[in-house]
């Protein structure tokens, strides 16, 4: 088992230092990565059982069936014991903090590696280092973060000694951000302001109340990620993107987005930096060449023609531990190389007047006598 | 294809036609169909409304009850016809407009409509009202005096959209009770009652004239303001937001008669599952779970199963898979939408993955996409909370295996004040306990399984009276009939 384990990253470190394998090789690695995990991960194997899926009917690596993101709050997904897992990631659990979904790594080794990897072209083709303000906590502080782990790995990769983190603990430095900017604006370095979403609305709207406004030097750049979280208000992200191009005087080009799971091992990122031609207010997203993403139709799970719209499933080659075939809750849309995402398939309201669970739960007993 | 759908009094016609228009877009079963509807101004309601309150006080309400339902009959007895052009026209297009197999529309219109037949709108009426005359003209009481009903004179409808030519229920009961109608009808099924509409006109322009069915976008404030403020009373039916969006723009003086969201089950009792009757019962219980692919209130989120039969509950649930197999090809269920799909994956993949570690919990699904979910899950007695298994509707149902009728009671406790229809297979000797136990625990409808999408004509929806609650009445007392006797100019 374990030389096994060994041996299988070894092959997908190797793919991922393969900037040129195509399809055939994809499918080649992907079909060693099914087969290490339906071997060694009793739940997906029976997932795949149930489909009567096995490695011997698998030839292509749509064959493998997604795992819907929502068994990683159910169940376990993890070639290796738990009590092995060097690392365990846990989504926020914003609509059921009882339920967290639950990544096993066994390591992060190809975590790590496909992380820079990616990170580097599509954040900083142009730059060796950078000096880092990150607006999240500390991997210390989020031990189950993988957003946490994720920035580390940034600041600990690419950023220069002075980059900094703006949190302290959990409580995010506004202040301190603003005397770093207002710094940051004298000198001739450029800067990355790295972090979660909803940091950068409270910057955005903290900014505004003061009339506060930055010119960044050259090269400088935004990255964000994860979303409002219903810890700031809501913002398309599009308008996101011009407020933040206006507040730091960027050019939106250089205002990115990361698209990232904790049920994934891999990043995708705005194709600004990458793809001859994007629109930088609605960009498409582009993912590594060990991740293939795919935009199906949910009934059947076929693939559906480039701009229909259907949920995203990714397969990602570096998720070595838990599964690689992931069917996410984001509606999307495919578009050349890459996809765009059009949001979240949250639970459909009912046509009618039928009662449908979620209704239900958001109906307090007060209005129930209400109701006739 | 585009069609006009809209129906307002003659007069207000040419007004309407100058108002900018909008298209409702339908596409299903390969096929498009166009609704063009009129996006009325407030300007343009207040005529409408003054022209309906017109028309109820110079004719409608003049009418005999009996005329009324001599109209109505009439144009059921058009509907009925399978030749009717209106007719043919809805069952061409709410197919489309739905995304319902067109085999289920056809037959439940047929079997729907005949339960608005001149004997059936009577029951409806002698069910409210221990003399219908009471309605035409001032009738003595028989604690002394005399008393009328007034029906209100307008009424706003506010139909949903989730089963077709549902709206006719109150339809039926507004005109009834000689008010004038104005209908709004949703955005996910605009088209029948603008159809029938155009039926009473075709049989008396004048009712036709009283009633007017448009198209808004629920919660639109300057419309709704108009609309409710100018109505008597306003009837509506749709899910929890809808309702109180609805609620908060009513005027004190108008009457609100919502008909919320509700829940629905089945109970079978051990005799339905012996050996010859186990089929008959899982075909029932399998259409009740895919009428209207589980849409209306009427349907069934679980089935409570008792032990002791040939079949065991387990057998039963499999039995439940294949009927709803079988239903799904004769009757295909409607395509979903990306979020309609996903509640049902997202419940499915839970429940696939507790099954795993528990022998207790059973996933039986169809082998193509979503079509049909059955979902068996023991009794647990070690969990304090019975969580009432909720539908994401679409045909997902559950079997609850019971050793006895009083094992459900710690589920229908969860959703206490929300449920409709129990839909029941037993033997006559536990008929009666039934009832009483389901009256007993909030249930204001109780039928035969096979027969809960079908509720008969007279029901109480919701526990209420369909057409009593909302007149007003008049009375009469006694003290006047005698004392006026004292100022009789011809007294001896």
């Amino acid at each position: 088992m374990f030389q096994a384990y060994e041996a299988l990253k070894q092959d997908v470190s190797q793919f991922i230092h393969q900037p040129n394998a195509g399809a055939e090789e994809f499918n080649k690695q992907a079909i060693a990565v099914f087969q290490f995990q339906y071997e060694h991960n009793q739940t997906f194997r029976k997932f795949c059982r149930k489909r009567r899926v096995s490695p011997r009917t698998v030839k292509h690596f749509t064959d493998i069936p997604p795992v819907p993101i929502d068994a990683f709050k159910f169940t376990t997904l993890s070639s290796h014991s738990i009590e092995e897992a060097e690392a365990v990631f846990m989504t926020s659990g914003t609509t059921n903090p009882e339920k967290r979904g639950k990544n096993y790594h066994r390591d992060l080794e190809i975590y790590d590696l496909s992380m820079k990897t990616f990170f580097k072209p599509t954040i900083i083709p142009d730059v060796e280092q950078i000096k880092m303000l990150v607006l999240f906590p500390e991997e210390e502080a989020m031990p189950n973060s993988s957003l946490a782990h994720y920035l580390h790995i940034a600041k600990e990769t690419f950023g220069t000694e002075d980059s900094l983190y703006m949190f302290s603990e959990h409580d995010f430095q506004v202040e301190k951000l603003i005397t770093e900017l207002k710094q940051a604006e004298k000198r001739d370095e450029p800067i990355l302001l790295i972090g979660a979403t909803f940091s950068f609305i409270h910057l955005l709207d903290e900014c505004h109340t003061r009339g506060i406004h930055f010119t960044l030097p050259p090269k400088s750049r935004v990255m964000d990620t994860g979303g409002a979280k219903g810890r700031s208000r809501e913002m398309d992200p599009g308008e996101l993107k011009k407020e933040l191009s206006r507040l730091f005087t960027l050019p939106l080009e250089l205002c990115l987005n990361m698209y990232g799971m904790t049920e994934l091992s891999s990043q995708m990122y705005d194709g600004n930096l990458v793809l001859d031609k994007c629109d930088f207010i609605d960009p498409v997203k582009i993912s590594p060449h060990w991740v293939t993403t795919m935009v199906v139709d949910i009934d059947t799970m076929q693939e559906k023609p480039e701009g229909e719209k259907g949920v995203i499933v990714h397969y990602d080659l570096a998720n070595v531990n838990s599964v690689m075939a992931i069917l996410t809750e984001d509606i999307g849309v495919k578009s050349g190389n890459g996809f765009r995402l059009l949001g979240r398939a949250e639970g459909a309201e009912a046509k009618g007047c039928s009662l449908a669970v979620e209704q239900f739960l958001a109906t307090s007993k007060s209005s129930r006598g209400e109701i006739l | 294809m585009t069609f006009p759908c809209f129906h307002v009094p003659t007069s207000c016609e040419s007004m309407v036609q100058n108002v900018e228009f909008q298209n409702l877009v339908f596409e299903n079963h390969g096929k498009k169909v166009e609704l063009a509807v009129p996006k009325v101004t407030d300007k343009v309601m207040e005529a409408i409304m003054a022209t309906l309150k017109e028309q109820q006080t110079t004719y409608l309400q003049t009418l005999r009850t009996n005329d009324v339902v001599d109209i109505f009959h009439k144009a059921i007895e058009k509907w009925l016809d399978p030749e009717y052009e209106l007719r043919k026209k809805a069952e061409e297009f709410l197919p489309i407009i739905t995304g319902y197999d067109h085999e289920m529309v056809r037959l439940f219109l047929g079997r729907y409509l005949r339960q608005f037949r001149k004997e059936k709108l009577q029951r409806m009426i002698d069910e409210d009202f221990a003399n219908p005359l009471i309605l035409d003209e001032f009738r003595p009481r028989k604690s002394g005096g005399l008393y009328r009903a007034y029906g209100p004179t307008i009424t706003t409808h506010i139909f949903s959209g989730n089963v077709p030519a549902l709206p006719l229920w109150s339809l039926a009961a507004g005109l009834l009770l000689k008010s004038a109608t104005l209908g709004k009808v949703s955005s996910s099924e605009p088209l029948f009652p603008v159809l029938f509409a155009k039926t009473i006109s075709e049989i008396e322009p004048r009712l036709g004239d009283s009633l007017a069915i448009l198209w808004w976008k629920g919660g639109d404030d300057s419309i709704e303001k108009v609309s409710f403020s100018l109505s008597n009373a306003v009837i509506a039916y749709g899910g929890k937001d809808t309702i109180e969006s609805v609620r908060k723009k009513i005027p004190t003086h108008v009457s609100f008669h919502p008909h919320g969201h509700k829940v629905s089950f089945g109970v079978l009792t051990k005799e339905c599952l012996q050996a010859t009757k186990g089929w008959q019962a899982a075909k029932l219980a399998a259409t009740d779970a895919s009428w209207f692919d589980q849409q209306g209130c009427l349907s069934p989120h679980v089935f409570f199963v008792e032990r002791g039969g040939t079949f065991s509950p387990k057998d039963f649930a499999q039995m439940l898979a294949n009927e709803m197999e079988n239903f799904q090809q004769t009757h295909a269920r409607a395509d979903l939408s990306d979020e309609e799909q996903h509640a049902i994956v997202k419940l499915r993949t839970a429940i696939e993955f507790e099954s795993f570690d528990d022998a207790t919990v059973q996933l039986l699904r169809s082998e193509q996409g979503t079509n049909w979910t059955v979902i068996y899950r023991e009794f647990d007695p070690m969990k304090p909370k019975k969580e009432f298994p909720f539908s994401p509707l679409n045909r997902f149902v559950t079997v609850v295996p019971i050793d006895q009728l009083e094992d459900v009671k710690p589920y229908v406790e969860q959703v206490e004040g929300f449920v409709q229809t129990v839909g029941v297979g037993c033997s006559p000797q536990s008929f009666s306990k039934i009832i009483q136990m389901l009256g007993k625990w909030g249930v204001n409808r109780i039928c035969a399984v096979g027969s809960m999408s079908h509720p008969e004509a007279g029901w109480h929806h919701d526990g209420r009276f369909h057409l009593a609650d909302l007149v007003r009445f008049c009375d009469v007392e006694s003290t006047l009939e005698e004392q006026m006797n004292l100022f009789d100019e011809y007294r001896e």
